[in-house]
């Protein structure tokens, strides 16, 4: 391990842990200047939030061993996620045991919010987590089967436009599994409809709402840089770049998806769960027939 | 006016009501006939079952110190000939029983529940509950009759308050009357929904959480008091029952408003609808979680507040409507500012509404679902975007013409789908339509005085005002008094159209559930009062929620 990779592996690790909430402020204000309002004062208002929310008092409606344990299990696993892709991104390695590490801890990531969605003590939240629990359970597959499916395309690949179109193929649907995955509109049922159902969260307040707020933010940042894990090692193989460079071009890239999401989220409506299924699987099925169909009808 | 004789289809029915009865009063734009008792169910029966009759509202008055006994008002409309007939019932004094019409004209249950609670009529065929007083209201007493005044109600009912205050051991509690609802929620309202997995299979609707009495209120206020009163009622669309109060006293008292006062009125009206059906549009699109789409809706609307306060003074178009006209003119530059305004809202408008009808959530979501039937609309007498959106051409501004809107040609928007969509379209529809009417009466605004000079009240004068408001038609019913109105009845068109809710949301999902609520655009009671209660000195006193937000400020600072 060269000088520059030890380097990068702190920096990524560090970028991880600030930039989520950072990148939510800019979130808030893109959103508000598409929307005609001024926004938060300032980007580091969700940190401000956060640390506010942190130093409160603890309240607690619920078991405090399903919420304490959930949480503190997520949020471990979430930063053991940031300081596997960071390994992953500066060492430049795909190595298909690191992609089936991320996925399995991403899966028990998930897992874990819905133990802590169904112990809520709000009985109408039931409602929201059985929602959430059906989009969860067919996106991953998605998000698993797409990520398989980039990784195969990179491995397969000998540099041919038929080839390039494949990962292409992939990785959009990847990137769209991972939006799905961030729980963002149209699908973040979860909360939908506060007057009638709401989920868990409404139950949350003080320092366990700010980590939660936290976890949730993290997670949506690990998500959208593991297309970059594969961009990365594509990059890599043409490029031969710098590990602090390719570093930081990574998260430059993931920060920028992130927006991309916030801009798309803020440009539609909220779906409906029967709704929500019928997409997510068309869209899935469609991805893997095209990629089915350019694999076998195009012969380099 | 087209004449009731000349119409064949009502002929019929015209010589029936005057056969069953042998007093009968024609005027200008109703007849009212004396029915007895006995024969209430029959006239009910025939006025049901003959098309294009719909029920309008329902009047119960105390007028034992007037003729010695009580009256049931029927207020039917025969929307085409632009004609009510009022079906006059007299009561005993000691005894007022009459046969319930619930069973045969399925719009009047709420009325009947209504007029037992508050006034004490027994409806023979049915047992009626408390429907619009607080449970813990002291049995036998009866708010809308003349046996109590305002103060002796006060007495009589908010010790309980008090004895509550102490049962929590508060020495001096700040008691906000919630009632109940949910944070989440904009006004009181309570819906049970009956679900099955994703899907509601039945709903119930409780209301009346916050019943202010402003009916008894106006019976001790002065005739040009009442317009302010009356525009309280609603926080959205207030002007409409300032106008059909005016217009009821008017029309009693065979008041002649001058033409260019009728001209303002409709434009305010107008004006009124356009930012409710923006401020309805944002809250719709919200609850389909396309934010944007509200924050764009809202900003536009933005614009209508404006001119709304450069003609009337208030952003809440507050303050202008007296008995005999308006208070304040429009001027030359006023109309000037107004059409180049009302230009650049349909421009900003028709941009918004093809990005936001375009976006895919909002389209699926609202496509198909609250279905609501023709006959269930018709059967209910439903009004407003409610009933068009179900093919029912009713308006208010068609079917009864008033202020300016005898002066042109008017078409209601319809659409025949049904669901939440056709509600949708037809709100949309009427924005555009809305502004080219304000447009319309801005160019014939005609010269002259805005207010008459003088008028004199008559005592037991009866008469309707009815306007087409946002939510739908706004009905006022007066029985005129020597200085105040000796009975006011008013009814708003959520009342009419809300038992219909349930029927929106039989087989839709929960998801679509609040879409299907907010689509009839109800408005509960907005104005509620914080009540400040000091247990040592027995004192209850009304605090505006206002004061108390501006404290809460203060002590932030």
């Amino acid at each position: 391990m060269n000088l520059s990779t030890l380097i990068s592996i702190p920096i990524s690790i560090l970028l991880y842990i600030f930039l989520p909430p950072l990148l939510d402020g800019v979130e808030r204000k893109v959103k508000a200047d598409i929307q005609s309002r001024i926004g938060p004062p300032t980007i580091l208002q969700t940190w401000y939030d956060i640390l506010k929310l942190i130093s409160k008092e603890v309240v607690l409606s619920m078991n405090p061993r399903y919420v304490v344990l959930t949480l503190s299990l997520s949020l471990t696993m979430l930063i053991s996620l940031a300081v596997t892709i960071s390994y992953s991104i500066s060492l430049l390695n795909l190595d298909m045991y690191i992609v089936i590490t991320v996925l399995i801890l991403l899966l028990a990531i998930h897992s874990l919010y819905l133990t802590l969605y169904i112990f809520s003590s709000n009985p109408f939240s039931i409602v929201g987590t059985f929602r959430i629990a059906t989009i969860d359970i067919l996106n991953e597959a998605g998000l698993v089967a797409f990520a398989i499916l980039t990784a195969v395309s990179i491995s397969i690949s000998r540099a041919s436009p038929r080839d390039y179109l494949l990962i292409a193929i992939a990785l959009t649907a990847l990137a769209i599994a991972v939006y799905v995955s961030q729980r963002r509109l149209p699908y973040d049922l979860h909360e939908a409809e506060p007057e009638l159902a709401s989920g868990a969260i409404i139950e949350f307040s003080g320092a366990v709402l700010g980590f939660y707020i936290y976890s949730h933010l993290l997670e949506r940042y690990i998500l959208a840089s593991i297309p970059m894990i594969f961009v990365a090692y594509l990059m890599s193989s043409t490029l031969y770049l710098n590990p602090v460079i390719a570093m930081l071009l990574i998260h430059i890239l993931a920060s920028s998806i992130y927006l991309l999401y916030a801009v798309i989220s803020a440009l539609i409506g909220r779906s409906r769960v029967n709704l929500a299924v019928k997409t997510i699987n068309f869209i899935y099925f469609l991805a893997i027939a095209i990629w089915l169909g350019v694999y076998i009808l195009w012969n380099p | 006016m087209e004449s009731l004789s000349t119409d064949n289809e009502f002929e019929n029915l015209y010589s029936y009501l005057k056969k069953i009865s042998n007093r009968f009063v024609e005027e200008e734009d109703h007849l009212r006939i004396v029915v007895e008792n006995e024969k209430l169910r029959e006239v009910a029966e025939v006025l049901s079952k003959t098309e294009g009759v719909f029920l309008r509202t329902i009047a119960a008055s105390d007028e034992r110190s007037v003729n010695g006994f009580y009256k049931m008002y029927y207020v039917f409309g025969l929307d085409r000939i632009h004609r009510n007939i009022v079906v006059e019932v007299p009561l005993d004094a000691e005894n007022p029983v009459i046969p319930s019409i619930a069973d045969i004209v399925k719009a009047a249950d709420w009325y009947e529940r209504e007029a037992h609670d508050l006034i004490g009529i027994k409806f023979s065929g049915r047992i009626l509950h408390r429907f619009v007083l607080p449970d813990d209201w002291p049995e036998n007493v009866y708010p809308l009759r003349k046996d109590y005044t305002v103060q002796d109600l006060v007495k009589l009912y908010r010790p309980e308050i008090i004895a509550k205050a102490r049962e929590v051991e508060a020495e001096a509690a700040i008691i906000i009357p919630i009632g109940p609802y949910h944070p989440a929620l904009h006004e009181p309202e309570y819906f049970e929904l009956y679900v099955r997995g994703e899907k509601v299979v039945g709903a119930r609707y409780v209301g009346f959480m916050v019943h202010r009495g402003i009916e008894k209120l106006a019976e001790s206020m002065k005739y040009d008091q009442v317009p302010f009163l009356a525009e309280r009622i609603c926080g959205i669309c207030g002007y409409v029952h300032s106008t059909s109060y005016c217009q009821a006293v008017e029309k009693a008292l065979k008041i002649h408003v001058p033409e260019r006062a009728e001209y303002i009125r409709s434009i305010v009206l107008e004006i009124e609808r356009i930012h409710s059906h923006l401020l309805w549009l944002g809250v719709a699109l919200h609850l389909l979680g396309y934010d944007t789409g509200f924050m764009h809706v809202w900003r536009i609307r933005e614009q209508v507040m404006i001119l709304a306060e450069m003609l009337t003074g208030s952003r809440k178009t507050y303050g202008l409507n007296i008995v005999g006209g308006v208070r304040r003119d429009i001027d030359r530059d006023k109309v000037n500012k107004c059409v180049k305004v009302l230009d650049s809202i349909a421009k900003e408008f028709k941009e918004f509404v093809e990005i936001a009808m375009s976006v895919p959530q909002v389209k699926s979501r609202l496509r198909g679902t609250g279905l609501l039937p023709r006959n269930e609309a018709a059967s209910l007498s439903l009004v407003g975007p409610t009933v068009r959106g179900s093919g029912i051409p009713r308006d208010v501004r068609r079917d009864y013409p008033y202020a300016a809107y005898k002066y042109i040609d008017f078409k209601p928007v319809v659409r025949t789908e049904c669901d939440n969509m056709a509600r949708t379209e037809v709100r949309v529809e009427e924005v555009f339509q809305s502004i080219e009417l304000v447009k319309n009466f801005l160019d014939r605004l005609p010269g002259g005085g805005i207010a008459v000079d003088s008028w004199e009240p008559e005592p037991y004068r009866f008469g309707i005002g009815a306007v087409e408001a946002p939510r739908g038609e706004v009905i006022h019913v007066i029985v005129t008094g020597r200085y105040s109105p000796y009975r006011w009845r008013v009814r708003a068109p959520t009342y009419q159209n809300l038992p219909a809710v349930p029927i929106m949301l039989r087989d839709v999902d929960l998801a679509d559930a609040p879409i299907t609520i907010a689509s009839i655009d109800p408005c509960f009671s907005c104005t509620d009062r914080a009540l400040i209660i000091n247990i040592e000195k027995s004192d209850v006193r009304d605090v505006p929620l206002v004061a108390l937000s501006l404290k809460g400020s203060r002590l932030l600072r």
